[in-house]
C-alpha cells in the first residue's frame, strides 16, 4: 500500500525527471538576410588553423556570382561535415587579423621579356592593395628557390625586390610552393600562398604530392596561376584543387594583374567558423544563403 | 565511423555476468556453501539465515539531473541528463566476518546526455549516450541492518560513448554520424535511508566522465538524483 505522500514524492521526482532531462532548448537558427539580387554563390576554404585539440578554425571567403563578397553571413548559414559526418559550428566571425602574403614568382628563362614584366605588375598590384597592418614577402624561383624577401609592411623595399628580379634557369614550382608554405608556418593571421609559374616544373626535388602535402599540412591553400599557353595547367590545378586553392590562368598576361587581385580579395573578405572536431581527415564547409548554397572541402591531417 | 551499434556495446554485459559468473562459482546467482560459518561479531547484527549463504542482491535504480558540460564542449550549453543503474553486490555474506569486499558493488549504468549544440546552429542535434560499469565501494559494513544507514560512497568505472549528431540544412539534406569514445567515470554520493519504510533509497550523486575525443578529451560531470529500488539482502 502506497501512502499518499509516497505517490506524491514520487509524481515530483517523475515530473522533475521530465523537465530536468527533456528541457531541449529549441534555437532559431541565425541567418543573415539574403540579397534579391544574388543569383549564385561560391565558397573556397584558403585556411584552416588548429586552435585547439578539438576546435578548429574554418577560413571561408563566400562570393556572389560577380565576385563579391556575401555580407551579413552568420553561424545559422554554414554547416560543416567532417568525412561526411556532421560537425558542430560554434561560431562565425569576420576575419580582421593581419593578412600574410607570400608571392612566389617563377623567374625561369622562358619569363624573359612580356612575361616577367606582367608579372612584376601583376605582384605590385597585390602589394598596392595590401593595407597598412599586412605583410608581404617574395620568393623567386628558377632551378634555385631563393627567399628575396622575409615578410615586411613596407612596400616599396617589396616592390623595388619585385622590380629587381631577373629571368634565368629552369623552373621548380614544386620546390618553390613548398617553400612558399614553410614561410608561412610560423606567422599568425590570414595566410595566402600565390604560385606564378609559365611553365612546367622540371628541376624540382620535390613532387607535386609532397607541394600539396606541405600545404595541406600547415592549413593553407596554393593558390595556383599559370602565364602563358607552355605552363601545365593540369599539374597547377590539381595543386590548387587538392589545397582549396584557386587555380587560374592568363594566356597573354594582360589579365594577370586582375586575376592576382581576385585572389586577394577572397582573404581581405575572409570569415572565420570555429567548430568542435569529431573526426579527423576531410572538411567540408557548406554554405545555405536563401535557397542557394555552395560548399567547399579541404583536406586535413 | 559506424552508424551504427558496433559489438563493443556487448562488451559490458558480457563482462557484468562474468562477474556475476564468478562471484557465484556454480554459476548461479544464489548458492549454498556447505562450510558453516562463524556468526558475526560486527556490530552485533541480528542477521541469520542460511550459513554460507552467498547472495547477489541486484539494486535497480533510476536517475536525473543537471549535467555541467566542461573541456572539449566549447559553445555548448549545460542541460539535464538521464540514466538508468543496475547496482550488483555480489559478494554479500551473511554470518560471515566482515571484510572490505562486503562493501564492494558493482554497477551498470546507461547514460542519457542530451546536448545543446551552440545556438543558433541550422538543424543540428546532438545526443551522447554511454554504457559504463563501475565499481562502488560504500562507506559501510553490509552485515549490518542497512535500512535505515546512510551510505556514502565512491565510484570508477569505465565505459564506451555514443555521440550522435544529425544535421539537416538545405546544403547538406540529413547526415547523421554515429561516434563512439571510450572513457571513464568517477563519482561521489550517498544513499540515503529508506524512504519511509519502502525499500526505496534516494541517492544524491555527482558523477564526472572523461570520453578521449580523436585527440582531445570530453569531460562532464552530473549533478543528479537517483531513486534506487534497494531491498534487503536475502538472507
Amino acid at each position: 500500500m502506497i501512502r499518499p505522500i509516497s505517490r506524491s514524492f514520487a509524481a515530483v521526482l517523475v515530473v522533475a525527471a521530465l523537465t530536468g532531462t527533456g528541457c531541449r532548448r529549441a534555437t532559431q537558427a541565425l541567418m543573415g538576410d539574403t540579397d534579391a539580387a544574388v543569383s549564385s554563390v561560391s565558397m573556397t576554404i584558403p585556411q584552416v588553423d588548429t586552435q585547439t585539440n578539438n576546435v578548429y578554425r574554418i577560413f571561408v571567403s563566400a562570393l556572389d556570382q560577380a565576385g563579391n563578397p556575401l555580407a551579413g553571413l552568420q553561424i545559422g548559414n554554414f554547416s560543416i561535415l567532417e568525412n561526411g559526418g556532421p560537425g558542430v559550428p560554434i561560431d562565425v566571425a569576420t576575419v580582421n587579423e593581419p593578412l600574410y602574403v607570400v608571392l612566389v614568382i617563377d623567374r625561369s628563362g622562358s619569363m624573359a621579356g612580356s612575361n616577367t614584366t606582367a608579372a612584376n605588375n601583376a605582384a605590385i598590384a597585390v602589394v598596392n592593395a595590401l593595407a597598412p597592418t599586412d605583410y608581404a614577402a617574395l620568393i623567386e624561383f628558377d632551378n634555385v628557390v631563393r627567399i628575396t624577401s622575409g615578410f615586411t609592411s613596407d612596400k616599396s623595399a617589396i616592390i623595388n625586390f619585385i622590380n629587381a628580379g631577373q629571368p634565368l634557369g629552369a623552373t621548380a614550382v614544386y620546390d618553390a610552393t613548398v617553400e612558399g608554405a614553410k614561410l608561412l608556418l610560423n606567422v599568425h593571421g590570414r595566410r595566402m600562398l600565390l604560385v606564378l609559374t609559365d611553365g612546367d616544373d622540371n628541376s624540382s626535388t620535390n613532387t607535386s604530392d609532397d607541394a600539396i602535402k606541405n600545404v595541406n599540412d600547415r592549413g593553407l591553400s596554393a593558390n595556383m596561376v599559370g602565364l602563358g599557353g607552355s605552363s601545365g595547367p593540369t599539374a597547377l590545378d590539381h595543386i590548387a584543387s587538392e589545397t582549396g586553392g584557386v587555380f587560374a590562368q592568363s594566356l597573354t598576361g594582360s589579365d594577370l594583374d586582375t586575376i592576382f587581385l581576385g585572389i586577394l580579395t577572397r582573404y581581405q573578405n575572409l570569415m572565420s567558423i570555429r567548430y568542435r572536431r569529431r573526426e579527423s581527415g576531410r572538411v567540408t564547409a557548406y554554405l545555405n544563403y536563401g535557397n542557394l548554397t555552395a560548399s567547399a572541402s579541404k583536406q586535413l591531417d | 565511423m559506424s552508424s551504427r551499434f558496433s559489438t563493443t556495446w556487448l562488451v559490458f554485459p558480457a563482462l557484468a555476468l562474468t562477474l556475476l559468473l564468478s562471484a557465484s562459482p556454480a554459476g548461479a546467482v544464489r548458492l549454498s556453501d556447505t562450510k558453516s560459518s562463524k556468526p558475526t561479531q560486527a556490530g552485533g547484527s541480528s542477521m541469520s539465515g542460511e550459513d554460507g549463504d552467498t547472495n547477489i542482491r541486484l539494486i535497480p535504480a533510476f536517475n536525473f539531473g543537471y549535467n555541467k558540460l566542461g573541456k572539449g564542449y566549447e559553445g555548448y550549453s549545460d542541460l539535464g541528463n538521464a540514466g538508468l543503474d543496475l547496482y550488483i553486490q555480489p559478494f554479500r555474506a551473511p554470518n560471515q566476518p566482515t571484510k572490505a569486499k562486503h562493501n564492494m558493488l558493482f554497477r551498470f549504468s546507461f547514460d542519457y546526455f542530451p546536448l545543446q549544440v551552440p545556438k543558433q546552429n541550422l538543424g543540428l542535434k546532438e545526443d551522447m549516450y554511454s554504457a559504463n560499469l563501475a565499481f562502488v565501494y560504500q562507506f559501510h559494513k553490509l552485515n549490518l541492518q542497512t535500512e535505515q544507514a546512510w551510505l556514502p560512497f565512491f565510484s570508477l568505472g569505465i565505459g564506451r560513448y555514443l555521440d550522435m549528431v544529425k544535421l539537416n540544412s538545405a546544403a547538406t539534406g540529413t547526415v547523421q554520424r554515429n561516434r563512439q569514445y571510450s572513457g571513464f567515470n568517477a563519482s561521489v554520493g550517498m544513499a540515503l535511508p529508506w524512504f519511509k519504510n519502502f525499500p526505496i533509497r534516494v541517492v544524491p550523486e555527482i558523477r564526472y566522465h572523461r570520453v578521449k575525443v580523436v585527440d582531445s578529451i570530453a569531460t562532464n560531470m552530473t549533478y543528479q538524483i537517483g531513486l534506487a529500488y534497494w531491498p534487503k539482502a536475502k538472507q
